[in-house]
């Protein structure tokens, strides 16, 4: 027992406090190393002192007071030039099991926003109920980690978890918000001060933030009693900032959340994650305490400045609550779940962030990449769902389904393990394809807006993003798997508009060269095209665009299953295949339209038809295969193992490239726009008929409207009409961009008519028209469509050249005009011929007064 | 690859002369491994009483002489009074050749002071 100057008693225990209070100010390095050793020195330096009087003592703790501080000065400078402390014993440095965390997340994170979706919020009680609840269940997560539970067990736990998180904080914060504001100040209603003005959102963030400080102490509490989580608790305690941060940064980011949702806009969002990144940044960057929390005010001061200037510039006179309460988004309960669930993931995101930044740099630094790549391609994620979900799409979905099956099973054979904890590799051919299909990705959505190509683009990039993890060989080896993915998007329509076109005309002018060398020389390029195009019901083989899409499918499985080397060889055999089925083709066409055009003989011609392109292709594909075994190098097992085994310590992964690819997809974010849509509020278009044509107007329904008016034509009617003994429907369409004029065949379908045939008819040489034939459900009724499009220039049924001409730097506006009648009959009768002229001019006269 | 020494347990002459309170703990741990208190208490016996380490002088020498490998830290076979788990130090190749360089180093000053007009003879 010792004596305190003063007279006092003094406990040795309580002189060994006031020195491990002194160790305190030791870098953290220093103090789990040598901080129980040096208390045990010191105690034993007193216990021996205590023999020798208690002057001796307390001059040695009085010369121990005096000595520390320098020394843990000094050490702090030293601490400056070593690398950041790394604590190896913390607690979660231990491997969770991935059936472990599959469930947790599963339950945390999906569970909870499944059920959202099916069950309103709850009133302030039960949401406070809750969210006690919630406490203990996080305390059982906790609990059941520590003693290895199952997963089933932690399954259920995060789910109630989760749950408890959305039913129970979220509205529980905002009720209790609302309650307290009015009963502050009741006049407030409608005002800034109202739960939905800005003094609202502050009071109510305040209001999380304090339910989190509650949770995070309950539980600290909690753990802190039971014996069996003495060590996170201990660490829950040594990492005092740690939780300040996570307290500091569940704020704004709650608000940022909250408010991506509706109403921020692109660049906004991207300066509050950009705020908040820089606080986080020098808090972890940061040694000394102050220095730590000075930056987590600023950047979390920095957030609310944003968010305010947000709320004055933006939305003046009003709270971005406010907008956001209108009652289409109250009444919209999957935007509710969808906010709830979006800020549930936030909150949790940040509260694990400062153990992750810590634990893994490299992983996080890497998330935000990914996070930032994602957000360039966002405007094709809707085209993505459209085409994954939409009947229209089945056949791309079978394909897709069959190349996904096919890349499991390779990547389960072969190895496809991402290093997404290292930094990006420098691996010039994956990055290559990273940016390069980002550049052309913003060029094509800004030039062309076709959701295919922007489609493809994002599936290279995504696979050039791949390649920053993943080992070379391996990435090389995946590469015709990748394509392969990539060719299940529908490019078959589009191949056709696209490259069909041009080709076709190619195709049509070698024929007519080819006939004219034989001395047929009556055949001009316009009737070899619809010709070729009218015996053609198009499908995969035996059109010579779309077995182009075929046959690259083909090339690429082949190339993947007989193992060969991406090489020039290759390239090679590549172009050939192309060749072989054009020249198929092109032999195609000539023997048709030799049988069909030339000997009269039109009945064969059709016969020919289908197993002339069959058995071109199926020609050229034999050939490639050949070819590929023949010509091209394999990938040999050893070669390639010994190259990974060589390249594995070799793989560049510069400091700089990470910085440089942010700075490379923020850029691109920046510079991305869509192609300009044209005005939509024109005068509508007016059309005046010959009088022998009776009309009607026959309104649209809402959801008709709502389908056209979608991608933004200029005018869209519809009529009843008669024209002599006949009666039917007459629509017209007039747009300047190929959007809005959807296939006819495609509405016909939609309505539940099942097409018979659809084929090409001259009325006379500048007036093709597309005769559709129809038929009602179980084949009851027969119906036959006419339709045409037609400019100030020209008239065609090519959907292909409607397509083209949007490329000009000039648009055109066009109208689709589509006939139906009401019977089956034949269109090149003489008593329409007047009919098709009559409308023709009046769409004439429209397009003419729609350019003065 | 000309700079590297091609022993390990060559000492490096720039590390020479070792300061008092280094000295004095490399001495100590000589004979075999000792902890922290046992470093102190042996420091204060050896010097006669001249050199008293205070905790901060003792951990922050300790901390630097392990990160140059000159000592390394070990399991204390016997343990503390309570028989808990402790750590001790001893001295690795390179500590006890810097040592044995070291005390060189101050014979060949002491020889020199001998020779020099029977300095020692004096003091004596």
């Amino acid at each position: 027992m010792l004596r305190h100057p003063r007279g006092d008693t003094l406990d040795s225990e309580d002189i060994i406090r006031l020195y491990t209070l002194l160790l305190l100010l030791f870098p953290r390095r220093h103090q789990d190393e040598f901080g129980p050793e040096m208390a045990e020195v010191f105690s034993q330096m007193l216990r021996d002192a205590d023999e020798m009087g208690e002057g001796v003592a307390w001059r040695i703790f009085f010369r121990e007071a005096l000595d520390l501080p320098g020394f843990a000065l000094r050490e702090h400078w030293l601490e400056r030039k070593r690398p950041r402390y790394d604590q190896h014993s913390h607690p979660f440095t231990r491997k969770m099991p991935a059936e472990h965390a599959a469930a947790i997340i599963f339950g945390i994170f999906i569970l909870p926003g499944l059920v959202s979706l099916a069950f309103p919020p709850l009133s302030t009680v039960f949401a406070s109920l809750i969210t006690l609840l919630l406490l203990a269940i996080a305390v059982t997560i906790i609990y059941g980690l520590k003693r290895g539970a199952d997963p089933w067990l932690l399954l259920l736990f995060g789910g109630l978890a989760g749950v408890a998180g959305i039913y129970g904080i979220d509205p529980a914060v905002r009720n209790a918000a609302a309650v307290a504001i009015r009963a502050l100040r009741p006049d407030a209603a409608g005002s800034l001060l109202s739960p939905t003005g800005l003094i609202g959102i502050v009071f109510e963030t305040g209001l999380v933030w304090a339910s989190i400080v509650a949770a995070v102490s309950a539980v600290w509490l909690t753990l802190h009693r039971l014996p069996g989580f003495q060590l996170p608790a201990v660490e829950a305690r040594n990492d005092w900032i740690g939780i300040t941060f996570m307290l500091y940064g569940a704020v704004p980011v709650y608000l940022l959340a909250e408010s991506t949702v509706h109403q921020l806009s692109l660049p906004i969002s991207i300066a509050i994650l950009l705020i908040i990144g820089f606080g986080a940044a020098g808090y972890l960057r940061a040694y000394h305490p102050f220095v730590r929390v000075l930056s987590l005010l600023t950047a979390v001061g920095a957030a609310f400045l944003a968010l305010g200037a947000m709320e004055l510039l933006a939305f003046e006179g009003q709270g971005w609550l406010t907008a956001q309460s209108a009652p289409s988004i109250v009444n919209n309960r999957a935007l509710i779940a969808f906010r709830a669930v979006v800020a549930w993931i936030w909150i949790s995101t940040v509260l694990i962030s400062p153990w992750l930044i810590r634990r893994r740099p490299p992983f996080v630094a890497n998330l935000v990449l990914v996070g930032l790549w994602m957000m360039l391609f966002s405007p094709i994620y809707r085209y993505l769902w459209t085409i994954s979900t939409n009947q229209e799409f089945r056949l791309n979905q079978f394909a897709l389904l069959g190349v996904v099956g096919l890349l499991i099973h390779q990547a389960h054979r072969g190895g496809f393990s991402l290093r997404l904890c290292s930094p990006p590799a420098f691996y010039p051919p994956a990055l290559m394809m990273l940016l390069g299909s980002a550049l052309l990705f913003i060029l094509v959505e800004h030039l062309l807006d076709i959701n295919t190509l922007s489609a493809a683009l994002f599936g290279l990039s995504l696979y050039g993003l791949v390649g920053l993890w993943l080992r070379p060989q391996r990435w090389r080896d995946g590469l015709p798997a990748a394509l392969l993915l990539i060719a299940t998007l529908p490019f078959g329509e589009h191949l056709q508009t696209f490259v069909g076109y041009p080709v076709r005309l190619i195709t049509a002018g070698i024929v007519r060269d080819g006939l004219a060398g034989f001395g047929v020389n009556s055949v001009g390029v316009d009737t070899i095209l619809v010709f070729e195009n009218g015996i053609s019901q198009v499908d995969l083989p035996c059109s010579g665009v779309k077995s182009l899409w075929t046959g690259g499918m083909f090339f690429l499985a082949a190339t993947w299953i007989e193992r060969r080397r991406f090489h020039l060889r290759w390239i090679t055999t590549g172009l050939m295949f192309v060749i072989l089925l054009f020249l198929a083709n092109l032999l195609r066409v000539m023997i048709l339209v030799s049988v069909g055009q030339v000997l009269g003989w039109v009945l064969l011609a059709e016969m020919l038809h289908v197993p002339l392109g069959v058995l071109g292709f199926a020609a050229a594909c034999a050939f490639l295969v050949w070819m590929l075994r023949r010509f091209v190098p394999g990938v040999d097992e050893t070669t390639a193992a010994d190259t990974n085994a060589r390249t594995e310590g070799l793989e560049v992964r510069p400091r700089w490239l990470t910085p440089l690819l942010f700075a490379a997809n923020l850029l691109l974010i920046i510079l991305y726009s869509p192609r300009p849509q044209p005005a939509a509020a024109q005068a509508e278009a007016i059309f005046s008929f010959q009088p022998e044509l009776v009309v009607r107007e026959w309104p649209f329904t809402p959801e008709e409207a709502d389908w056209l008016s979608a991608d933004g034509p200029l005018s869209a009617n519809r009529w009843r009409f008669e024209w002599l003994e006949n009666t039917g429907s007459l629509l017209l369409i007039t747009s300047d961009t190929w959007r809005a004029h959807h296939r006819p065949e495609r509405c016909f379908e939609a309505y539940g008519l099942k097409i018979e045939a659809s084929q090409s008819r001259l009325l006379s040489t500048d007036f093709p028209i597309r005769q559709v034939s129809l038929s009602g459900a179980k084949g009851s009724r027969q119906y036959t469509a006419v339709y045409w499009l037609q400019s100030p220039d020209r008239v065609t049924d090519d959907y292909a050249l409607r397509i083209w001409s949007d490329i000009a730097p000039e648009r055109t506006t066009w109208v689709l005009v589509t006939i139906l009648f009401d019977r089956s009959i034949d269109p090149l009768e003489p008593e329409f011929s007047e009919l098709y002229a009559g409308l023709r001019r009046s769409v004439d006269r429209s397009l003419l007064e729609g350019t003065q | 690859m000309l700079h590297i020494s091609m022993n390990k347990s060559d000492p490096n002459p720039s590390s020479l002369p070792l300061t008092e309170a280094t000295y004095f703990i490399l001495l100590s741990l000589s004979p075999g491994p000792g902890h922290g208190y046992a470093i102190m208490k042996d420091v204060h016996h050896l010097s006669g009483g001249r050199v008293a380490l205070s905790t901060g002088t003792l951990y922050g020498a300790l901390k630097r002489l392990l990160a140059i490998d000159w000592i390394q830290r070990v399991d204390d076979p016997n343990g503390d009074e309570t028989g808990r788990e402790r750590k001790a130090y001893r001295l690795t190749d390179m500590g006890r050749a810097v040592l044995t360089a070291e005390v060189q180093r101050l014979n060949l000053l002491v020889e020199a002071a001998e020779r020099r007009s029977g300095l020692s003879d004096n003091n004596a």
